[in-house]
């Protein structure tokens, strides 16, 4: 993607969305997917190496760090490593297909909530859990990656429409 | 002499690497540009709150009685707005000097982001190092007209916003005590609703119902701050100590101010 699309119609997008999000997390009290990440893996795909693809990256592990107590930086170099990986995965793959579009999301997805139940997991203490947080954390669980993953699947599609 | 200059890079990239990790400058930077937003968000978001509570309900009347219904509403909103004014008025003036038991300044804040994640509880406030925050200060709210709960716990201060766990928060934990029994417990948080109780001796004589407060043994909560009430009590899986469950005494999702004691923890960060 050229870098001036981006910037003119994908980065205002962001910002509406990243608003949008805002308004409804005050009245919601929990939104069981991540939006920044499957913002941020959808883009990847139809992103080439240029400063603004950086950029945009940068601004939505900004964005993502500050609904988290996590390290921006943590974040970053998690986005940029998807980014850089997929780049090189271009040059021997056909990544153009939905199978590896899908297997893409579903592993980086996967990373993304490896790192997000590590964090969990490293402040609770396990002896006071019962069954029904097991089944709560399950749901969460499959509803994070599910619907992070229909994200992932419907902004891609809403990109593409928009920059051609 | 290229592998000295090799050498002093990479110091200085391991150097530059422990600082981003450790004083993370971006989110402080990012935050301060990003607060008018979150206020905005704030804003809209309780406009919507109020407009679903207020009006949409009145949809259904039938109407003949539309124009009197309009008028009633019209009248009822400028009450309700002058009845929220008072009630904020009196919150606030409440929240400024909470109870006289706790001798630590206050300072009121609002709450202008809530990270809706599904795994933390955290919560952002308008006012940061500059009103004299600082991490571990502990954070309450009004019950009704009754006093003052626990809320959570200050974790991130930046120059003018900060960011607060709240007691259901997986990372969050505080020496308590049963009101009744007098028997200490770790209240710790998991993510659900309800927070978890651990580490009640086997003898207590606690049951579902009793109330929970701070016992200030952890050094970061003055003693008698009210928590919750206990809702269920059974012996651990080690058979050593009775574990429970306690509901929290604040409804955390229809918070909009907070007080913070600017009580400097007593214990080393």
């Amino acid at each position: 993607m050229e870098g001036r699309i981006l910037l003119n119609k994908i980065l205002p997008l962001l910002i509406i969305l990243s608003f949008l999000k805002g308004v409804f997390s005050q009245i919601i009290p929990y939104l069981p997917f991540d939006l920044y990440s499957a913002l941020s893996l959808s883009l990847i795909p139809l992103l080439s190496i240029n400063f603004y693809s950086f950029f945009s990256l940068f601004f939505l592990a900004l964005l993502k760090s500050l609904d988290t107590s996590y390290t921006t930086f943590i974040l970053i170099i998690l986005y940029f490593i998807f980014f850089i990986s997929f780049q090189h995965l271009r040059k021997n793959f056909k990544t153009e297909t939905s199978l590896f579009r899908f297997l893409f999301w579903g592993i980086s997805l996967l990373c993304l909530l490896f790192v997000e139940i590590y964090i969990f997991f490293n402040d609770l203490s396990l002896t006071s859990l019962d069954y029904s947080f097991w089944i709560t954390f399950l749901i969460k669980i499959i509803l994070y990656f599910g619907l992070s993953f229909l994200l992932c699947n419907f902004f891609y599609n809403f990109f593409r429409k928009i920059i051609k | 002499m290229p592998k000295k200059w090799g050498l002093f890079l990479f110091i200085f990239l391991l150097f530059l690497l422990i600082f981003l990790i450790k004083s993370d400058p971006f989110k402080s930077v990012f935050g301060f540009l990003w607060k008018p937003f979150w206020k905005v968000e704030n804003t809209l978001s309780e406009k919507i709150k109020n407009f679903f509570s207020s009006y949409v309900f009145l949809v259904g009347v039938k109407r003949e009685n539309e124009k009197l219904k309009e008028e009633n509403l019209r009248l009822k909103q400028e009450l309700s707005y002058y009845i929220e004014r008072e009630i904020l008025y009196q919150k606030l003036e409440k929240l400024y000097k909470i109870s006289p038991r706790f001798q630590y300044p206050q300072v009121v804040a609002k709450i202008i982001y809530r990270a809706a994640d599904p795994f933390s509880d955290q919560i952002i406030l308008d006012k940061g190092s500059k009103d004299g925050l600082m991490p571990q200060m502990p954070v309450l709210a009004l019950i009704g007209n009754e006093g003052v709960g626990l809320v959570g716990q200050v974790i991130e201060v930046h120059r003018n916003w900060s960011r607060v766990i709240l007691i259901t928060d997986p990372s969050f934990a505080a020496d308590v005590k049963i009101l009744r029994t007098q028997d200490r417990g770790i209240l710790k948080g998991k993510g659900e609703r309800y927070c978890a109780l651990e580490y009640l001796p086997l003898y207590s004589e606690a049951k579902a119902g009793d109330i929970v407060i701070t016992s200030g043994q952890d050094l970061i909560y003055p003693e008698g701050i009210l928590v919750g009430s206990i809702t269920n009590l059974t012996k651990d899986s080690q058979g050593l100590f009775k574990k429970g469950e306690v509901k929290p005494v604040i409804d955390l999702y229809n918070l909009n101010w907070v007080v913070v004691l600017l009580k400097i923890s007593e214990i080393p960060m």
